[in-house]
């Protein structure tokens, strides 16, 4: 194994560690407060991403843009649509989230309006993402 | 931007993955940028001007 290699390995157990942790967190934070609910989705959820992740980086540089990014070897034009895509979702996050500020003036609650917030930016950069790379 | 990369590839006799290789970029940014999908950075179209021994000018045409 390389240095090069086995310091990526390195960086990817660490990135892992750290996400189990601070989803560890999140979930003991939200279990004291008394919502169960959202721990479980919080860990669920989580999980998924992490495990989507990993499946990312088991592809290699050679599947697809989506698996180079998160192996961090994307070139520049996979980098441009990483980017777009993040600017797509944080435009759609701000819009709902005037929309949700709007809705808390009617009593919304406030982890309903902040999970709309997160749901629209990562469906967003989903869809903004697959858009810009078939379009090229 | 149409560009004359795809004739230079093929006259080379490379596959777009091969090239992809050669300038550190994927199969998938070199198809972009011969369909006129995607332009290159400044830096890349050297890269490609370099590796074909030829100028930007040559192979980038502004329509």
């Amino acid at each position: 194994m390389s240095t090069k290699s086995a310091s990526s390995t390195i960086a990817k157990l660490t990135g892992l560690i750290f996400g189990a942790a601070g989803l560890t967190i999140l979930a003991i934070i939200a279990h004291l407060a008394d919502h169960d609910d959202f721990a479980k989705g919080a860990v669920i959820g989580g999980a998924i991403t992490m495990l989507a992740i990993v499946v990312l980086w088991v592809r290699g540089t050679r599947g697809g843009a989506a698996a180079r990014i998160a192996s961090g070897v994307a070139d520049e034009r996979e980098r441009l649509l990483f980017r777009e895509s993040s600017a797509d979702a944080a435009a759609a996050m701000f819009a709902a989230a005037v929309g949700g500020a709007i809705w808390a003036l009617f009593d919304a609650p406030a982890i309903g309006v902040a999970g709309i917030v997160l749901w629209v930016g990562l469906i967003t950069f989903l869809v903004s993402f697959a858009v810009r790379a078939r379009r090229g | 931007m149409r560009n004359d990369v795809r004739d230079l590839r093929e006259a080379a006799g490379l596959s777009q993955a091969a090239l992809g290789d050669a300038l550190g970029v994927s199969r998938q940014t070199v198809n972009s940028i011969e369909t006129g999908k995607y332009d290159p950075s400044l830096p890349l179209a050297i890269a490609i001007a370099r590796y074909f021994a030829t100028t930007i000018e040559e192979i980038f045409h502004v329509d």
